[in-house]
């Protein structure tokens, strides 16, 4: 397992780069540069960046569903696909899209920041895994049942950040019959986010909760008969979405291109669909509204969650799932309600959060709340909660002190202390 | 006395230093007892073997080639780098031919071969520790250097665990922990070696820490007592030795009485400061700090024994006597600060007085008798508002009611500031000038008391504390104190807080560092400025002098900024939050232009 603190201290710089470079991509420049790719750089290819071994998203012999509805939307222009392979990490959209490398990503969450997205195409939802012959049918989260299984999840990214499942299984108490499994695993196996579904298929585990494009093509890859169930919507909350709206990214500059793209998708719903069901994608049509942009509310661009964060692979698990997974979510019910924030405000002093981060936030034993710069990774919402939670090991855990609700008004009376560029704020 | 040092031959690996015609063994001697053997060393003032030089801790050295009329053509001689870019509050030891320096967190130890024309590292341990410590240290990650004895290399670690080194080596020969810092426990102080124990304390006033002094044996590391600063005498080590002239000092269990409820186990009253030791009294002398939290109104009492100054027998840890200098504190004038220990002339009684003086947090400049703990003379040494005096009947301060601070209210204009008008950095004692040097604050504050949930390894502290200048503007102030008549000689007005030790010498030479890198050598009877060097960080380390291999000699300080009032710059503060680091930012939030990040120790030499 990986030193915890490691990543930590990398996260810092990581975060800095990456908005240095966006500011620098905003320059049109970069964007004549020409970077080598497998297939040769022409104004005639429809340029995707796409992991090369990301069952069922993407892979090198484009066997995947994102490469089919790549080849789709490449037909439709008179165009031959050209990929760039690079492996969904962190680091992702800003080693190839943002660099220049190709046009066009697929499969990431509908509204996310770093890049500019597309009408989604699909809309998928988390679902339990499970065994046919199961002596249990699964659908909620508030099944007493769950209590009693062992419980498989993904965990997202270097650092083992919970996934929405597993916030919402903690949430009920349910944490000791729970089995983490890397959504990266080794990625020198084939389709390394399928391991959990094996696990099921061969009882290691008594159900997965996973994304749902992931459950549903690896269920179908099983010697077992395997049900693939999605989480049922009443689970879902303001602070807790399991679906999402998936979407594809262009730079943030190319809106010729996500008009045209956005023409593609609709002109071609028919054929997107059909692929999708071909790959078992337990599917929900897209929000009818097919606005790419971000909007809160529908939880599209989700950091946890997406599923095109971190958790799946299919969009990035890179850095636009990273800074989805981490960046995005505004899950703080009181960001900006006065009320919360004079309460939040109080709790801050009684529970002395003011003795290592000021008053004002401006640091001391702990560091600076004011400035850009999130020494544990981004400031999101799900970021800062996690941290106030459990302390990362850097600050005592307040996971048992205060309640949730308590916690999200602090959150809501530190956002008002920051004083970094409006462009960074990510709650 | 001028003394003459002349360098030995090399025999056998060992150096033979011959010493104003005393012989000395070579400092990896087992022989005798380790505090004997000490206290041998310490007369050969080429060398600095413990950290404030002496048991006395006067950080005074009679070597005289560095003179008021040469000290102007002081050169650097060499520089090492130690890696690290916190606050380097400590003392470099010199034992031998070999320099010993313990770096802030991560506490890496080097030992420097002073005989190789390189300075070539002769061992480096780099221990293994956590890095939760960093978030729970309140004032930095400082470390304030290492001890020696009986061929040994005691410090202690920030993450609460003491280590003995193979001074010759390197090797670990053993590590205890003393502490938990889940419970917000760290330790940044220097050990105090006595015969065979090594006496340590614990940081964490700021956690509801409860402090106690622990002694290990330091072949073995095995505890052999610990003294707790609250509770029942019992766990204080309050028995039948110990009296007080006061009668608020007497009475048992006050350690529990003086507190409400059970406050005192969250108590406060850690023992982070300077320890000295007089071997023909056989004590040894000490300060707590402050009782937690830092607002008063949840601890209604005298809140024994925090601000209390101990003087302790070290092979058992019983009390002889105690002091409280700042009864139910409200300000954070943690009482650590240490005690010199020097004889005075005769006082109408034809006596030698036998005094400590102390520099106090509180603004008070005590002067004790160290073999009662009667307080003879309490002298404000700077800017003081708090209180009008101290009553030496009752030994209790007269106090200016206005400026107590209470949970709700935000008092204004309190003087000195939570720092003190001296914090850790410690003074030194000349006995040709018959002054103390001593870097002082320039700080006032604003205090608000609040109410506060002790969580454990949560900060609990319940104040909202702002710091600014004193009148005048100037932080910082280095004075010439004259402890016969209890009044500052000289003064030189600092920039910013003086928070470097001092150094003083028999060529009446006194050296000191500013925040902001000036290295400054001064008069010692006048505090002209006879030299300065800008290092290139802060200096907050203390100074020290030695006899080098080629018999010359040499003055060493470690430049790095940070401590509490560095900390704005070590710790990359947001400098537009006035409460940020406790509220030092409100005082130092510029400090960034004048100096940066460091850590390297200096050693200069004449031509």
């Amino acid at each position: 397992m990986r030193n915890h603190t490691e990543g930590v201290r990398r996260a810092a710089p990581y975060a800095s780069a990456c908005l240095a470079l966006l500011l620098f991509l905003s320059v049109p420049v970069l964007r004549e540069a020409a970077w080598a790719t497998e297939a040769g750089e022409t104004a005639s290819r429809f340029r995707v960046c796409a992991d090369p071994n990301n069952l069922p998203f993407s892979n090198r012999q484009q066997q995947g569903f994102e490469n089919k509805i790549a080849e789709v939307l490449a037909r439709g222009l008179g165009q031959a696909v050209a990929y760039t392979w690079w492996p969904q990490r962190r680091g992702f959209l800003r080693s190839t899209l943002n660099a220049g490398r190709c046009d066009v990503v697929m499969g990431l969450p509908a509204g996310i920041d770093l890049v500019l997205t597309t009408q989604p195409y699909y809309r998928s939802v988390y679902a339990f895994v499970y065994p046919e012959d199961a002596p249990y049918d699964l659908s909620s989260f508030d099944d007493p049942v769950l209590k009693e299984l062992k419980v498989g999840v993904h965990l997202i990214g270097d650092d083992y950040t919970n996934s929405p499942p597993a916030h919402a299984l903690s949430g009920r108490g349910i944490v000791d019959n729970v089995v983490g499994y890397s959504v990266f695993g080794n990625y020198a196996d084939p389709s390394p986010p399928g391991k959990i579904i094996e696990a099921v298929a061969n009882k290691e585990i008594d159900t997965a909760i996973v994304w749902g494009p992931i459950g549903g093509y690896f269920a179908q890859q099983q010697a077992v008969p395997l049900r693939v169930v999605p989480v049922s919507s009443e689970d879902e909350s303001p602070s807790l979405l399991l679906a999402y709206d998936i979407a594809l990214g262009v730079r943030k500059s190319d809106e010729a291109l996500k008009n045209t793209l956005n023409g593609l998708l609709t002109q071609h719903a028919a054929e997107i669909q059909q692929i999708l069901v071909d790959y078992g994608v337990p599917g929900i049509a897209p929000q009818p509204t097919g606005s790419p942009d971000p909007q809160p509310d529908t939880g599209a661009s989700d950091p946890q969650a997406s599923p095109a964060s971190d958790e799946q692979p299919t969009a990035s698990r890179g850095e636009a799932g990273q800074a989805a997974a981490n960046g995005l979510a505004k899950l703080n019910p009181y960001t900006g309600n006065p009320a919360a924030i004079i309460e939040g405000e109080e709790l801050y002093k009684l529970l002395n959060c003011y003795s290592c981060h000021g008053l004002r936030g401006g640091g001391g034993m702990g560091p600076d709340l004011t400035d850009e710069e999130w020494k544990e990774g981004t400031g999101s919402d799900t970021r800062v909660m996690d941290q106030v939670m459990t302390g990362r090991n850097k600050m005592p855990g307040y996971d048992g002190v205060i309640t949730e609700e308590e916690a999200w008004k602090v959150i809501a009376y530190v956002r008002t202390l920051y004083k970094g560029a409006p462009s960074t704020v990510e709650w | 006395m001028k003394t003459r040092f002349l360098r030995g031959l090399a025999v056998g690996g060992q150096t033979i230093l011959l010493v104003a015609g005393l012989l000395l063994l070579s400092p990896f001697s087992q022989l005798g007892q380790a505090s004997q053997e000490l206290l041998d060393m310490q007369q050969n003032h080429g060398q600095w073997v413990t950290s404030g030089r002496d048991y006395a801790l006067t950080r005074y050295s009679s070597l005289d080639q560095i003179s008021t009329q040469n000290a102007k053509d002081l050169k650097v001689a060499w520089t090492f780098s130690t890696g690290v870019l916190r606050g380097h509050e400590g003392t470099p030891l010199v034992i031998g031919d070999t320099m010993y320096i313990v770096t802030p967190f991560p506490n890496i130890v080097y030992a420097i071969d002073l005989a190789d024309p390189g300075y070539a590292i002769k061992w480096k341990y780099a221990p293994v520790q956590s890095e939760d410590a960093i978030p729970i240290a309140c004032c930095d990650v400082v470390n304030r250097g290492a001890a020696y004895a009986a061929g040994k290399i005691f410090f202690n670690q920030l993450d609460a665990h003491t280590v003995a080194l193979d001074a010759e080596t390197g090797k670990e020969l053993w590590k205890v922990k003393q502490g938990d810092i889940k419970q917000g426990q760290t330790i940044t102080m220097v050990p105090l070696v006595v015969r065979d124990k090594v006496i340590t304390g614990v940081s964490g006033g700021e956690f509801g820490v409860r402090g106690f002094v622990t002694a290990n044996h330091i072949d073995t590391g095995e505890q052999v007592w610990r003294a707790y600063s609250t509770g029942p005498d019992s766990e204080v080590l309050i028995g039948e030795d110990f009296s007080s002239p006061y009668a608020s000092h007497q009475g048992k269990d006050l350690g529990i009485s003086t507190w409400k409820g059970e406050e005192w186990k969250r108590g406060g009253g850690t023992t982070w400061g300077w320890y000295s030791y007089d071997p023909e009294l056989d004590l040894f002398y000490y300060g707590t700090g402050n009782p937690g939290a830092w607002n008063p109104d949840q601890r209604p009492g005298d809140n024994k024994w925090s601000m209390t100054l101990f003087a302790r027998n070290p092979d058992t840890g019983q009390a002889k006597w105690a002091y409280q200098m700042t009864p139910h504190d409200a300000w954070d004038y943690d009482g650590i600060n240490e005690s010199v220990l020097i004889d005075l002339p005769a006082n109408g009684d034809g006596k030698v007085q036998k005094v400590l003086v102390h520099f106090d947090r509180n603004g008070f400049a005590y002067k004790v008798d160290r073999t009662s703990g009667k307080v003879l003379a309490a002298d404000k040494f700077g800017h003081v508002n708090w209180a009008k005096e101290i009553n030496l009947e009752t030994g209790r301060p007269v106090e200016n009611a206005e400026k107590r601070t209470k949970e709700g209210t935000n008092v204004e204009g309190i003087c000195p500031g939570a720092m003190g008008t001296k914090d850790q950095q410690p003074v030194s004692y000349s006995p040709r000038t018959k002054l103390f040097y001593v870097p002082t604050n320039h700080l006032c504050m604003d205090y608000e008391g609040m109410k506060v949930r002790y969580i454990a390894g949560v900060p609990y502290v319940g104040a909202i504390v702002k710091m600014f200048p004193g009148p005048g503007g100037h932080r910082g102030e280095f004075i010439a104190w004259d402890p016969v008549a209890g009044e500052k000689k000289w003064g030189i007005k600092e920039k910013w807080s003086a928070w470097s030790g001092a150094l003083s010498t028999g060529g009446d030479v006194v050296f000191y560092g500013t925040m902001d890198g000036w290295f400054k050598a001064v008069h010692a009877s006048t505090g002209e400025e006879l030299w300065k060097f800008k290092a290139g960080s802060g200096i907050i380390g203390a100074p020290m002098t030695y006899i080098g291999p080629d018999g010359k000699q040499y003055v060493a300080i470690m430049s790095g900024i940070g401590g509490w009032s560095g900390l704005v710059v070590a710790g990359d503060l947001s400098t537009d939050d006035p409460t940020a680091a406790l509220g030092a930012v409100g005082a130092f939030a510029d400090l960034g232009q004048d100096t940066n990040k460091g850590g390297m120790l200096y050693v200069f030499a004449l031509e």
